[in-house]
Parts: C-alpha cells; sequence; structure tokens
C-alpha cells in the first residue's frame, strides 16, 4: 500500500507542476506549443531524454534482457547513444533554425513549404500520427502494469479441504491504474502545455536518475552483491546465454543500428528541438545523451539478468514487470514507491507524444485548413487566428486523445507486449521516414515526388511487414526460439519468420525499409522537376544552411 | 580535421559490431559481463565523440540565429516573397504550404 501512496504523491507533484507552468503561461499559441522557444540549458537536455525514456525503456528493455541477455544493451541502447546524438546534433540544431527563423512549429509545416505540396505534408501528418497513438497507448499500458504491480499484496485463503491457496491482490487495478495516468497527464498537459511538460519530464528525468542509483545499491545489499547471483546464471546451461550475445544473431544486431533513426522523426523530439532557447543548448546535450542513457540502460539491463535467476519461468506478457517485482521484493516499501514514481516517470513519457500530436493536430490540421485568412493578401491564416482559439483547441484535443487512448489500453490489456508493440508499428516506421528529413535539409534537389515515393513505400511496406506478421503467427508457434522458416518458399530466403518477427534475408525490415525509402526519395526527386529557386534561396540562404550546405552543394551535383 | 571526425564517426559505428565478445562470457570484477562492460564504456565513447563533433564540427552559422525574432523574420519573408514575385509569396509558403 505505501508504494501506491508514494505513487499518488507523486502524480499529484507533477500535476501541480503543470498547473504551476500554467501561471506562467502567457496564453498564446507560441507558448502553449513550443513554450515560446525559451527552454534554458539543464531544462531542455533533461526534458528531451525525459521524452525519449518511455516505459519501453525501462520495462521492455529490462523484460527482454530477462528473455535474451546483456547483448539488449548494445542492440538497443549503445547505438541509440550514438545515433541520436548525432541526428540531434545535424538534424536537431537545423530544425531549431527552421523554427526559429520561420515560426515553425512541426516538421510537417516544414514539409509542407519546402516543397510546396500541401497534400503531401498532410499524407505526412496522418501516417506519423497513426503511428504516434500506439506509442501513447504503451505508455498508458504501463501505467496500469506498474501501478497493479506495486500494489500487489498477497491473501493466504483457507479452502474446504483446509489447503491453503496463496492468492495475490491489488489494491490498484490496472485498469484504475492506467486512467489515473491518463487522467494526470491529461492534466498537466491541459493545464501547462509545452512548458508543463518539459518541467515534469526534467523532474521525472532527476528522480529516476537519483533514485535509481539508490535502488540497484539497495537491491544489490539485500541479495548480498550480485557476484553470487552471477555465477549461478554462468554455471546454469539454461541461463548462461544470457550473459553474452548468443541469442541475438548477428544480422538482427546489425540492423537495430537503424532503429535510433526515428528519434528525430518522432514528432514529440522534433517539436522539442524548437523549445530550445539557444542553439548553443544542443552542445551539451549532445555531449550528455550518451551518458544518460548508460545511466539508465546498464543497470535495466543489468536487473533483468539477474531476473532471470532470480523469477525463474517468467511468461513472456510478464517479464516486463520484472524491475517492479525486484522493488517489491528487494528495497523497503519507500524505496520501492519513489522508485515506482520513477518507473512512472518514464512510463509517463507519453506527455509528451500527446503533446507533439496536438501540436500536429492544431497546427498540421486545424490552423491549416479551418484557420481565419488574413486580411491582407498574402497573410496566412496562422498569423492572424487567435491565439485562444487554437490554444483551447488544442486542449480539447488532449482529453480526447487521454480518453481514446485509456480505451484502447483498458481493451487490449495483456494482448499484447509493450516493446512488440511498440517496435511493431512505430519504431520502424519512424526510422524509415528519417532519409526524407535529411533530403529535405540537406539536399537542394530533393523534390515532393521524392517525397511521395518516400512516404508512400513506408506506408505500404508498414502494412505489407504487419500483415506478413499477422499472417504468419502460426507458423512462428510451431517455431523452436531461433528457428526461421520461410514464409514464401518461392522466394527463398526473402522473407524469414522467427519467433520475434519478419526479417528480410535475416535483417530487421527497418533495414531496407530505411534504404529503399531513401533510394526512391532520390530517384523521384531526379525525375521530377527542381525546386523553385525561390524556395531554394529561401531554406539554403547563408543563414539558414549552415554546415549541412556543403554536403548539400556536393549531393546537388 | 571535420574530415578525420567523420572518419572516426564510422569507425565508431563499425566498432559497435563488436562480434569479438559474441560468445565470451566473461565476468569483469565477477559479476560484470565483458559484453555489458563494452557497450557501457561505448556509450562514454560516444560521449566524448560528441564534444569533439562540438569542438571541430559546430554549424556557427546557426549561431548568428540566436534571438532571431520569428514573427520579424516572418513579415520580411512576405515581403521579399512578394518583391521577387515567386508564385506565392513566402510567407504563405511558411505558414501553410501550398494550399490553394
Amino acid at each position: 500500500m505505501i508504494p501506491s501512496i508514494v505513487v499518488f504523491i507523486y502524480l499529484a507533484i507533477v500535476l501541480y507542476i503543470g498547473v504551476f507552468a500554467f501561471r506562467r503561461s502567457t496564453g498564446s499559441r507560441e507558448d502553449y506549443f513550443v513554450a515560446s522557444r525559451s527552454l534554458g540549458q539543464w531544462v531542455f537536455l533533461l526534458s528531451l531524454f525525459g521524452t525519449n525514456m518511455t516505459a519501453f525503456a525501462i520495462l521492455g528493455s529490462s523484460g527482454m534482457a530477462y528473455s535474451r541477455g546483456i547483448g539488449v544493451l548494445g542492440l538497443m541502447a549503445s547505438s541509440s547513444a550514438i545515433i541520436i546524438p548525432l541526428t540531434l546534433f545535424f538534424i536537431g540544431t537545423r530544425l531549431w533554425g527552421l523554427g526559429k527563423k520561420f515560426g515553425h512549429m512541426t516538421q510537417v509545416q516544414y514539409f509542407r513549404d519546402r516543397w510546396q505540396d500541401d497534400t503531401l505534408g498532410t499524407l505526412i501528418f496522418l501516417l506519423t500520427a497513426i503511428m504516434l497513438v500506439p506509442y501513447i497507448i504503451i505508455g498508458v499500458m504501463g501505467g496500469g502494469e506498474v501501478m497493479e504491480t506495486l500494489s500487489a499484496y498477497t491473501v493466504d485463503r483457507v479452502q474446504a479441504d483446509d489447503s491453503v491457496v496463496r492468492q495475490v491482490n491489488h489494491f490498484v487495478s490496472y485498469e484504475f491504474g492506467s486512467a489515473l495516468v491518463a487522467l494526470v497527464v491529461m492534466g498537466y498537459v491541459f493545464f501547462g502545455g509545452m512548458r508543463g511538460t518539459a518541467w515534469v519530464n526534467t523532474f521525472q528525468t532527476l528522480l529516476f536518475l537519483v533514485f535509481g542509483a539508490i535502488a540497484v545499491y539497495l537491491i544489490s545489499s539485500k541479495l548480498g552483491g550480485f557476484a553470487g547471483i552471477m555465477e549461478k546464471i554462468a554455471a546454469s546451461e539454461k541461463l548462461s546465454p544470457l550473459l553474452s550475445r548468443e541469442k541475438i544473431p548477428p544480422t538482427e544486431f546489425f540492423s537495430y543500428m537503424f532503429i535510433p533513426l526515428s528519434a528525430i522523426m518522432f514528432p514529440h523530439i522534433a517539436i522539442m528541438c524548437m523549445t530550445a532557447e539557444k542553439v548553443t543548448h544542443f552542445k551539451k546535450t549532445v555531449i550528455f545523451y550518451p551518458l544518460c542513457i548508460a545511466a539508465i540502460w546498464v543497470p535495466c539491463v543489468y536487473l533483468g539478468v539477474v531476473s532471470a535467476q532470480i523469477f525463474p519461468d517468467l511468461k513472456p506478457g510478464e517479464t516486463n514487470g520484472v524491475i517492479p517485482m525486484l522493488l517489491a521484493n528487494f528495497t523497503e516499501v519507500w524505496v520501492a514507491g519513489i522508485l515506482g514514481a520513477g518507473i512512472m516517470a518514464c512510463v509517463m513519457a507519453t506527455d509528451s507524444q500527446i503533446m507533439a500530436l496536438t501540436t500536429m493536430f492544431t497546427q498540421d490540421i486545424y490552423a491549416h485548413y479551418f484557420g481565419r485568412r488574413g486580411a491582407a493578401k498574402g497573410i496566412a491564416a496562422e498569423v492572424t487566428l487567435d491565439d485562444r482559439r487554437q490554444v483551447w483547441t488544442g486542449r480539447i484535443f488532449v482529453i480526447v486523445i487521454a480518453v481514446v487512448s485509456w480505451l484502447i489500453a483498458w481493451s487490449l490489456h495483456k494482448q499484447s507486449g509493450i516493446f512488440e508493440l511498440a517496435i511493431r508499428f512505430a519504431f520502424s516506421g519512424f526510422a524509415a521516414l528519417s532519409p526524407i528529413m535529411l533530403a529535405a535539409l540537406f539536399w537542394k534537389r530533393s523534390t515532393a515526388v521524392g517525397g511521395w515515393l518516400a512516404v508512400m513505400w513506408v506506408a505500404l511496406a508498414m502494412i505489407g511487414f504487419a500483415w506478413m506478421h499477422s499472417a504468419t503467427e502460426a507458423l512462428a508457434a510451431t517455431l523452436k526460439p531461433g528457428m526461421t522458416a520461410q514464409i514464401f518458399p518461392a522466394l527463398g530466403e526473402m522473407f524469414l519468420r522467427g519467433k520475434g518477427g519478419v526479417t528480410v534475408y535475416g535483417f530487421l525490415p527497418v533495414m531496407p525499409m530505411t534504404l529503399i525509402c531513401a533510394g526512391l526519395m532520390v530517384v523521384g526527386s531526379l525525375l521530377s522537376r527542381p525546386p523553385k529557386a525561390g524556395i531554394i534561396a529561401k531554406y539554403f540562404s547563408p543563414e539558414t544552411k549552415p554546415s549541412g550546405a556543403s554536403l548539400a552543394s556536393v549531393v546537388s551535383k | 580535421m571535420k574530415w578525420l571526425a567523420a572518419l572516426w564517426v564510422v569507425i565508431l559505428l563499425v566498432l559497435h559490431q563488436d562480434f569479438w565478445f559474441w560468445t565470451n562470457k566473461t565476468l569483469v570484477l565477477g559479476f560484470l559481463p565483458i559484453g555489458l562492460v563494452y557497450h557501457a564504456g561505448y556509450a562514454v565513447v560516444a560521449a566524448l565523440t560528441m564534444w569533439m563533433l562540438v569542438k571541430v564540427a559546430w554549424p556557427k552559422e546557426l549561431d548568428a540565429i540566436n534571438g532571431h525574432d520569428a514573427k520579424q523574420s516572418a513579415t520580411q519573408d512576405v515581403m521579399q516573397g512578394t518583391m521577387q514575385g515567386t508564385t506565392q509569396g513566402t510567407m504563405q509558403g511558411t505558414t501553410k504550404g501550398t494550399r490553394s
């Protein structure tokens, strides 16, 4: 009960932060959606990192390490530790510049103007919105699961034959926990907008980093150190592969390098890049980002492996709960509560996704299609549209998306693992879209036709791989771990089905999706008319093109 | 210098594929799997690499935009777009794309 109370207190604090941010609000749309582009150095770093810290990063990583071993760190974290800062360095800084100079708030606003294609922008909005929604649902699901796990208690019940059966009950049900998380997130996003979201993310990141270290120390002390457990794992024929990467095929490990490309295409990250007060804030951000990743992921992966020895034979759906189980069993109740709040913090990274989806809907759809036109010719709607109307449209949308997300999370409970859901519907698609952003920023010759081909390819490829995945579920059930089967025998090894999913010659679908997207972007652009000189001048003038200019000039030749 | 930095980034990406530790189960200090230690160290090297990139490849041109007022810029763009006779004012393009 105590951990639950601590989590309740935590939820009250973050709600208050949102309300406090509301008091600092100027009421303008720029303030609500991008915090007046005024975030300071450390708030920017910690909120950007917190935005990327999700239920998946904590619960999914430890759950995956439980079954696949320490290789998960290299597979998902250390690759992100170099790729994500690189994308922030090369792409994030440019997005910041576009936001400051032209007032853009979303990627779609930039794409629409860069390629002078309204419909392409709407298509990208639809695709990214569809891919973002599962991410939000994961957060709400994770919140419910953490609340349920932390509030667990056991009751011994005497049966008719005098036997005693131990029953696990929960003070907080999954349904109530997920509803509470959705409600609190909705509350502080509703009131605080981007500033409230950034402040809450900063608080959450600090909380987890500080108390995460304390928890690892306490768990270690309670267990008498980790050496004994590791020796047992090393001596076990079944568990020893977890100490190496034996359970991860090299092709999968290699192709996973493409996944972190998704970060900069996630709308919540891209929009967050536009909130920094100064471009120099990116300097410390890209340097400290890898260290923050290591600080979170190394303990999570390690504890996931440790859990394989402590809690043997968990089912796939249960492995995502190993960190909360460790906290409940091996720390004092108050630490479990605070860490539970810390985990909740990561779970509630869904706030950034809700904020991003709201900004996208308000700016890319509402303001774009239904905004008032200015009196003067050539003055577009966004300039004269009443700020309050946009802000309140956004707030109503926050309520809608929070309620719908909870309803979906409630109805799909236990039907899909957090990690599977995320990887299947969001990460690969966003990563595959990254060549489009690169082309827009650095290649003058890129055109809307290239964009159309690339976006359509990503959409169709996602549908195709999702279909292949679901159509081969029965086949996968017959396979042993590590085994694969040909999906289309006539195509040989091209499409393989394993326990984990569909691969292309053993590589994750994200790799061919990204490479073919890049190819189509190039071919489509070269086969169509070059962009107008005015647009090139606008986006590649000396003030805005910076170091990417050299790359752009080389490519355009 | 930038080329050397780019070369190092490529080398770092290759070093991520530490196939030499693929089946190595050695426990460093008796409790840390060597593959885990390697990738934790990799993250630290990644941070140092980003520090180097900030030093040698920072997009200095963007520093000039600091404090740039978006609305002022947008207004300037409208003027320029009109004067240049582009099909649509640049401002319109900025905020409305090719809305017809």
